[in-house]
């Protein structure tokens, strides 16, 4: 389908106040300020967004996770993996230096937080504009940061060139970590989405 | 262990797309279930580096060739032998990547090793000889493919680098 | 001392929980990572209270809470989500659930919420 400046303006508003939600709500998690900004909704070449993954060969963790329901999408929580220790730090209130080694809580803490953030958004879809969602358990994979995005789009690269992509930018107060959390709303469904909404007529 | 490139002679290579370079420029990309095919020319040391993402192009005629084993190939080739100036005849392969990423049960499951079918089979239908590939396990590669030589060096995941 | 089961698919939030509880006077009788595992440790364990997270694999939570009650109508279970959506909450009510918490959680909220449900308040 042809995405208008207009499907642009309402989906910036819908994504822009589910992530400023995911943002306080993380906050509170990790107790410490978390702040997560939308730095955009655009749509973009599947080539051109995943050759600049591939600029930056980091080893990441990923949390992905499906919502589907009146506005399917996929998110993923990307976090270097020398920035998971400071996380898993901060989510069982430890100091920071505390973890040291990977190991089944540290993964734990990438999925919990994949978990939230999803929740958090899908809070927001449904409380502010009455559609409904369900959520799948997150799933964590630790691999090079442009091999975890390739899978991420792969299911909508299959059926289109172009990704709707929401990037925003991530950041934790008191620490280095570098995060980042992408949102892919189905190209397909989005008509649907935004009749749903019925902010758009 | 990624490899670390700081070289501005470095062309990167998305999802479904190929770059053609020439000595003394590199070419890398990251790959899972994608196939990396990396064609090389030692007589004009050009290389080609096509990422493809499925086995094959079927009812999609809208998107772009680049993304697909069986579309994919034979439009690198004719860009680097039309375009770039590379020798038909001297073309040789070297294949990475193809591994099994998703989870059972998932329709992508065992799409790398169907990439890796179609891409040898393109292969041979093109008469382009595979000198060396690294292909399956389930987990990332980072390949960065040298133009001066024809040499790649693959990086797994957890794994060291290794030169084909 | 009062026995919980606690069930979440994170070990990290079952550890947190853990705990918790620990520190207020509980004992933990076991844990479980889903739905379907959360009924067979029940039916081992016979806990006097159980904790469970909603969105986990395999089986949910709320087929947990539904398993759990089929099993013993008697079973207090109280929901603890990431999901603040009435749907949801309505769900768990209609099941049978004791309470709903949503996450992220203030220590006392799950603390009070147990002794409410076990008459202890």
């Amino acid at each position: 389908m042809q995405i208008t400046e207009n499907h642009l303006r309402v989906i910036n508003i819908i994504f822009g106040l589910s992530i400023d939600h995911a943002s306080r709500t993380l906050s509170k998690t990790l107790k410490t300020g978390a702040k997560i900004e939308m730095v955009r909704a655009s749509v973009i070449d599947i080539s051109k967004i995943t050759e600049q993954m591939n600029e930056n060969p980091r080893e990441v963790s990923g949390a992905f996770v499906s919502l589907e329901g009146d506005v399917p999408l996929k998110l993923l929580f990307l976090i270097p993996l020398q920035g998971v220790f400071r996380l898993t730090d901060l989510f069982m209130r430890k100091p920071l230096g505390t973890t040291t080694e990977f190991n089944e809580f540290t993964e734990s803490v990438v999925q919990e937080v994949g978990n939230i953030l999803a929740s958090s958004i899908s809070n927001v879809m449904v409380s502010d504009f009455g559609v409904k969602t369900s959520l799948s358990s997150p799933t964590v994979r630790n691999d090079f940061a442009g091999t975890i995005f390739s899978m991420f789009v792969m299911e909508e690269a299959m059926i289109t060139d172009d990704l709707l992509l929401i990037e925003t930018r991530f950041e934790v107060s008191k620490t280095e970590l570098e995060c980042c959390l992408f949102l892919l709303p189905r190209i397909s469904s989005l008509e649907a989405t935004i009749g749903k909404i019925e902010v758009c007529k | 262990m990624p490899i670390n490139v700081a070289n501005s002679n470095v062309v990167t290579v998305g999802v479904g797309d190929y770059k053609i370079v020439r000595a003394p420029k590199l070419l890398k990309t990251l790959l899972g279930s994608c196939i990396g095919v990396a064609l090389y020319d030692s007589t004009t040391k050009i290389g080609g580096l096509l990422h493809i993402m499925l086995p094959k192009r079927e009812n999609n005629a809208t998107q772009k060739a680049s993304k697909y084993a069986d579309s994919g190939i034979s439009v690198m080739i004719d860009h680097m032998v039309n375009n770039a100036g590379a020798c038909r005849a001297s073309l040789t392969a070297k294949v990475f990547g193809g591994a099994c990423m998703f989870l059972v049960g998932n329709p992508l499951f065992d799409i790398g090793r169907r990439n890796e079918d179609e891409v040898r089979r393109v292969l041979q239908e093109e008469d382009i000889r595979i000198l060396a590939h690294r292909t399956g396990g389930n987990k990332g590669y980072q390949i960065l493919f040298d133009t001066n030589t024809g040499k790649i060096t693959c990086g797994i995941f957890g794994e060291a680098p290794e030169e084909y | 001392m009062k026995r919980v089961l606690v069930v979440d698919d994170a070990c990290v939030v079952r550890m947190i929980i853990k705990g918790v509880l620990e520190s207020n006077g509980f004992q933990i009788a076991g844990e479980a990572k889903n739905g379907r595992e959360a009924l067979s440790k029940y039916m081992e364990l016979k806990p006097d209270a159980v904790t469970m997270d909603i969105i986990m694999p395999e089986a949910d939570g709320i087929q947990g809470l539904k398993d759990i009650l089929g099993f013993d109508k008697h079973a207090k279970v109280i929901m603890v989500s990431a999901i603040d959506q009435r749907e949801s909450l309505m769900e768990a009510i209609r099941a049978g659930a004791s309470d709903y918490i949503v996450k992220p959680f203030e220590d006392e909220r799950i603390v009070t919420a147990l002794k409410r449900v076990l008459g202890e308040s």
